[in-house]
């Protein structure tokens, strides 16, 4: 007897769920192996007794639990209509993106001129405050000169045949020598003066050139290198751009030292 | 008069995730589904539960079916049956409840298609006739298994009777409700 005969009396016990485990396990076994007689009766038997649910007493179920399954598998049952790949509201935001990249990219130039003014007038204000620096501290250095109880005052006298105005010199032996003076006249051209310290012996030594600014004032300030103990007098010439080593000129200012 | 669709169309639907292909198909099935659960289950509250699990577990599970592997009716009632058998063993403790999948009880292509089956009317008919005929312990022994999930040692402890005798009786029965049944077939 085949084990697909011996078997054949499970089919509808075992479609009904009557089994003990041991005749269970044995059928399952088989049709592990995917009998196929045995599979097909099995199936057969499981459809019979299905149809023992007709004898159960008729019920009708609630409204409510229609409502309820229906209700929780709920959305719309029919697609939407393709009407187009992209959506009405894609469009928008692109529409969106395209005006803010035209207002970026105009508010980006608006930004960058903005920029480059403030970063010009920036280095404007820059340089006004290190001149105001320069200035300022050109101002401290000369009042330092002028307030040290050890400054020498001198005036140097246009020479005779001029009618420029006198200009005066402040010396201090550690911190130098201030020239200043108002109403001088500009140089013509390129020309500059030239401030020069003249010893008792040997040749002047230039302090430095200086221009007066547009209103006439003259402020110089020099650290000579010449040995102003053995100087006899300073001298203002005037002289081309630059200055030169010596005197081209005869002096414009003279002033006695000590 | 228009043309229903076949359970394996409303299946199809379902697949596609339609809620009307459900709708049609509680309709079709909801009053057998719930007689049966709450034959079992005793309690509406409890049968109604347990129907809305089944209908809700056809609905995720659609792709799971297979047409070609046999209708509907019958699976819908076994995973009913098993629902209500599980709850009912739940409740009293008896056993954990299985998991259980649809593809656990698939009918093949060996059982009758629906389109071919008489309506079920006459079908419900046939099978209360027939168990309506067995002698009521040969009855009684079938309702306990199929009903209250009993096993063969179950029922004959519960009737009283040798186990040999209440193996015989539950196959015999179903072998004629099978008979019975093949002209529906």
């Amino acid at each position: 007897m085949s084990d697909c005969a011996r078997l054949a009396e499970l089919y509808e016990p075992y479609a009904l769920g009557v089994l003990d485990a041991d005749e269970r396990s044995e059928l399952e076994a088989h049709l592990a192996r995917s009998c196929p007689t045995c599979t097909a009766e099995v199936e057969r038997a499981r459809w019979v007794v299905a149809q023992l649910t007709y004898l159960a007493p008729e019920a009708k179920p609630p409204a409510a639990l229609r409502a309820n399954v229906l209700k929780a598998v709920a959305r719309p049952s029919v697609p939407e209509p393709r009407q187009s790949w992209v959506p009405a509201w894609a469009w928008v935001g692109a529409a969106m993106l395209v005006l803010l990249a035209v207002f970026s990219l105009w508010e980006t130039r608006r930004i960058k001129r903005e920029l480059h003014a403030l970063e010009t007038q920036l280095r404007t204000v820059e340089g006004q405050r290190q001149v105001l620096e320069r200035d300022r501290q050109r101002y401290q250095e000369v009042l330092d000169i002028l307030s040290a109880s050890n400054t020498k005052e001198l005036e140097l006298k246009p020479a005779a045949a001029n009618r420029l105005p006198p200009v005066r010199a402040y010396w201090n032996p550690g911190l130098g020598l201030v020239v200043s003076g108002g109403q001088i006249p500009t140089p013509a051209g390129d020309r500059t003066f030239q401030l020069w310290v003249v010893p008792k012996k040997g040749n002047p030594i230039s302090a430095g050139v200086f221009r007066p600014d547009a209103g006439g004032q003259v402020l110089h300030i020099a650290k000579p290198d010449a040995d102003m103990a053995a100087a006899a007098a300073l001298a203002i010439t005037e002289e081309p751009a630059g200055g030169r080593p010596q005197p081209t000129t005869k002096p414009l200012w003279v002033g006695p030292l000590g | 008069m228009a043309v229903q669709p076949s359970d394996a169309e409303l299946m199809e639907q379902l697949i596609r995730r339609e809620p009307r292909a459900l709708e049609r198909l509680y309709d079709r099935y909801a009053r057998p589904v719930y007689s049966l659960v709450l034959r079992i289950a005793q309690q509406a509250a409890s049968a109604e539960e347990i129907v809305q699990d089944v209908f809700l577990q056809l609905w995720r599970n659609a792709h799971s079916y297979q047409a070609a592997r046999g209708p509907l009716e019958p699976w819908l009632f076994t995973l009913a049956r098993n629902r209500a058998l599980d709850h009912v063993r739940l409740k009293g403790e008896k056993q954990r409840r299985r998991e259980e999948t649809l593809d656990e009880h698939p009918f093949a292509s060996g059982a009758p298609n629906p389109e071919q089956l008489v309506d079920r009317e006459r079908r419900a008919e046939r099978v209360r006739r027939l168990m309506g005929s067995l002698p009521p312990q040969q009855r009684q022994a079938i309702e306990l298994a199929f009903f209250e999930g009993m096993t063969h040692t179950e029922i004959a402890e519960a009737l009283g009777e040798p186990l040999g005798t209440v193996k015989s009786w539950i196959r015999t029965g179903l072998l004629q409700l099978r008979e019975s049944l093949r002209g529906a077939s």
